[in-house]
């Protein structure tokens, strides 16, 4: 894995803190954002950006709390992981910042194998994320590359249905479906239907 | 002539033992000589003696002598009687000036007339004998042509009907006599006008008897029977009894009231009724006496005879037979002996004491009441005083509680960066990527965690301080004049210019010293701190008192920038600053002691730019 292709966004406002976890994180090899804050996290321009990494979120912060921002954090971080780390952590926090996403929540003082092995993890997450993202991109690529015809005989195929009943049913010829078929193994560089189903699954058509 | 001998020895013992009669002043003296016809020791004379010796006290004082023999009469039969005794009298008196003779007796003219003889029989004289010719008996009552005569009338008739009407219902009348002369005397003239008693009532003579045989019978006398005792001063024994003791023995004996004619006997056993008061006629001698000794003429005198008689009554009597407050009791009565009760007596005492008592048990009552409500009140006072105590005490845990999150949070961010920053050189180390820079870095960053830390720590030694502390009366302007002193060298350091206005009068409060002074201590440091990072151009710092009504105010205002408008509601709260040093611990600690001093504390920005810090408390 190489790490330095990761970015770890650290927020807290208290900037000691930010400023160890930042030289623990990097000691590990891991590229670092230092933020103030949640609102700063927000509003910070993401240029080499490569997907992988994670954030590790203060929860008790002057301004908005790391909580209040998650769901705008979410979007704008397409799904990041969050690390949530706390001076006064409790249950209920950890559960309801749990359910809205984050991977861990950590209490202050965070020892270095414990926040490290953390950010592994979501930074795993993170890459297997952007992986599948990939994928599905290049997925919805190649299925944005057929006719619309083709598309549609596509979506009969991976029910299973035979070319004489798609033929049947779309009011053509067998031998017309025979080619839009082979179109579609061309375009999609498949070449069995048990592969164009695959496919389909991994865009949860 | 042994009798002469005689009358000279008697002459010279007189002398001796009498020596004022012949003194100067005796000759101004009134000289009285008194003549009874028997011993003057007996009651009624006794009684006689004491009116004159009233009256004429009363007009000489002193000034006069009353001489005083006696004949007796009793013992001689009438005429019979010793001319020696007179020419002793007249030897006796001679160079004595007499001014009066005052014959006493029954009887008593007769022989003084028969055989006095020189100076006594031409005195200006008073009889006082009874007066009985209304009764047929006669005798002589004056002993010259100078005599004033008293003659007792016996009333007997009065008498008696007084004590019937008061017991009407009397069927028997006892009248119980002595044998004495003037026993006899008094009998007689009862007997003579006993045909004149009302018939319906049997009347008894008694005489000639024992004392043994009267007590005796009078012990067993009829119901509704009297007893009426003319005179009894002998019994049939010969034994002599004087009329109050005679009396007193029939009475104490008898079953039924006693009375008699005159007030001998009263107060010693006579119920009383219409009686000749023997004390009355003394008094009527005496004043007769001194008409006569002022010059009048005794034969002019006119006597009135009423005043002699009363109708005097014995309480102890009328009690013992019943009578008291009978309506038979004639108006205007002298009651006497009145047995007056305790209470009677001591009427105005009594009252004031049982006031005094039920006044003293009603105060008892109310300091009983007061001091069982009192009692109470102290116990509310206590449970009141231990909720209080309670509630401070819960709240000061729920604030403890508070400080206690705040701290740990507040702790747990240098320990956070310590602990982080340690392990990362640690990582640097021992992936050998470390270099010197990288490791100053490091190691600076953890001096600063730690001395952060450390800073902490010690305001939270200073929050406990807050803790028990006794206040007391406390010179507001001396404890200020302290704070200052101390302040004063980090004034002289920094340069700042401490403006002083205090008030002219110490201003007394109830508090801690130490921590007023750590409050005031804290704005000081505040204000310093304003001034040092702002550089401020005034580097002035004012501290002010300002008494209004009960309240004294101190204030420190700089002229720094003064603070963010926001905060002005939460500046006092825990870990709030806008110093980019320090915890914002010290107001906090500053407002919770002036809390505890029911003070208010404030903080405001000033027109002319700066803050001012701002504490009021009471004062005493």
């Amino acid at each position: 894995m190489n790490k330095a292709s990761c970015i770890v966004y650290i927020v807290d406002d208290d900037p000691s803190v930010r400023r160890s976890l930042s030289l623990l994180l990097m000691s590990d090899g891991y590229q670092v954002a230092s933020i103030g804050s949640a609102e700063e996290l927000l509003e910070l321009e993401l240029e080499d950006y490569t997907g992988e990494g994670c954030i590790i979120l203060d929860i008790f912060m002057d301004g908005k709390s790391g909580l209040e921002l998650q769901e705008e954090i979410n979007q704008k971080f397409n799904r990041l992981p969050i690390i949530y780390i706390s001076g006064q952590g409790d249950i209920p926090m950890s559960v309801q910042a749990m359910k809205k996403g984050a991977v861990n929540f950590l209490e202050k003082p965070v020892n270095d194998l414990e926040l490290l092995n953390a950010v592994e993890e979501a930074i795993v997450i993170s890459r297997r994320e952007h992986t599948e993202q990939q994928e599905t991109e290049k997925v919805k690529k190649l299925l944005n590359s057929l006719t619309a015809r083709e598309y549609e005989i596509y979506c009969l195929l991976i029910t299973g249905m035979l070319n004489k009943q798609i033929a049947g049913k779309l009011n053509i010829t067998e031998h017309t479906v025979k080619l839009h078929r082979g179109k579609i193994t061309e375009k999609l560089g498949v070449k069995s239907v048990a592969e164009l189903v695959k496919l389909a699954q991994k865009i949860n058509l | 002539m042994i009798e002469a001998r005689k009358i000279i020895l008697i002459c010279m013992l007189i002398l001796l033992v009498n020596p004022f009669v012949f003194s100067e002043e005796t000759r101004q003296n009134k000289n009285i000589l008194i003549l009874f016809s028997f011993v003057p020791s007996t009651p009624a004379y006794r009684v006689i003696t004491e009116g004159i010796r009233t009256s004429l006290t009363r007009a000489y004082g002193d000034g006069f002598n009353l001489h005083m023999e006696y004949l007796e009469t009793e013992r001689y039969p009438k005429g019979e009687y010793p001319k020696e005794r007179f020419e002793l009298y007249n030897e006796k008196y001679k160079d004595i000036r007499l001014d009066l003779l005052i014959c006493v007796g029954i009887g008593i003219i007769e022989p003084v007339k028969k055989n006095a003889c020189g100076i006594i029989l031409n005195l200006p004289a008073i009889t006082i004998d009874f007066d009985l010719s209304e009764y047929g008996f006669y005798q002589e009552l004056n002993l010259n042509d100078r005599t004033a005569v008293i003659g007792m009338k016996l009333n007997i008739m009065s008498t008696l009907n007084t004590a019937l009407s008061l017991l009407p219902d009397v069927r028997s009348v006892y009248f119980i006599s002595g044998i004495s002369s003037a026993d006899r005397m008094y009998l007689n003239v009862t007997r003579a006008i006993a045909d004149k008693f009302d018939k319906h009532r049997e009347y008894t003579f008694i005489t000639d008897i024992s004392m043994d045989d009267v007590l005796r019978m009078v012990r067993k006398l009829p119901d509704s029977s009297i007893i009426v005792i003319p005179g009894f001063n002998m019994d049939s024994k010969g034994v002599q009894y004087y009329n109050p003791e005679s009396i007193r023995l029939i009475s104490q004996a008898a079953n039924a009231p006693v009375f008699s004619y005159s007030d001998m006997g009263f107060g010693d056993g006579t119920v009383g009724g219409y009686i000749l008061s023997f004390n009355n006629i003394g008094l009527l001698a005496g004043e007769t006496a001194l008409k006569i000794l002022h010059g009048t003429n005794p034969a002019e005198i006119i006597i009135t005879e009423k005043d002699i008689y009363n109708y005097l009554f014995d309480w102890r009597e009328l009690k013992r037979w019943g009578l008291v407050g009978s309506k038979r009791i004639p108006e205007g009565s002298m009651i006497r002996f009145e047995d007056v009760s305790f209470f009677q007596t001591y009427r105005l005492i009594i009252t004031i004491g049982i006031l005094f008592l039920v006044l003293q048990s009603l105060l008892i009552l109310n300091l009983v009441r007061l001091y069982r409500k009192q009692k109470l009140f102290t116990r509310r006072l206590i449970d009141s005083e231990n909720k209080f105590r309670d509630l401070v005490r819960e709240d000061r845990v729920l604030r403890l509680g508070q400080l206690t999150a705040s701290l740990s949070h507040e702790l747990n961010q240098p320990l956070t960066a310590i602990l982080s920053t340690a392990q990362a050189g640690l990582r640097f180390i021992e992936s050998k990527r470390m270099d010197p820079s990288l490791m100053k870095e490091i190691l600076e960053n953890i001096v600063e965690d730690d001395k952060r830390t450390a800073s902490i720590l010690s305001s939270i030694r200073g929050m406990m301080k807050l803790e028990k502390r006794e206040k007391e009366r406390v010179n507001l302007n001396a404890l200020i004049e302290e704070i200052i002193n101390i302040y004063q060298s980090e004034t002289m350091v920094k340069k700042i210019n401490l403006n002083i206005k205090l008030t002219d009068q110490p201003v007394y409060i109830f508090a801690d010293r130490i921590q007023i002074q750590q409050v005031i201590l804290n704005f000081f440091t505040n204000a310093t701190q304003a001034i040092e990072n702002i550089k401020a151009i005034d580097r002035t710092v004012v501290i002010s008192e300002n008494v209004n009504n009960d309240f004294v105010t101190v204030s420190v205002r700089d002229y720094g920038q003064g603070f963010e408008e926001s905060l002005k509601d939460k500046i006092f709260q825990p870990f709030i600053s806008s110093k980019k040093e320090g915890l914002g611990i010290g107001l906090a600690i500053s407002s919770a002691i002036i809390d505890d001093h029911q003070g208010k504390i404030w903080a405001e920005n000033m027109p002319g730019g700066g803050a001012m810090f701002s504490f009021s408390l009471k004062i005493i």
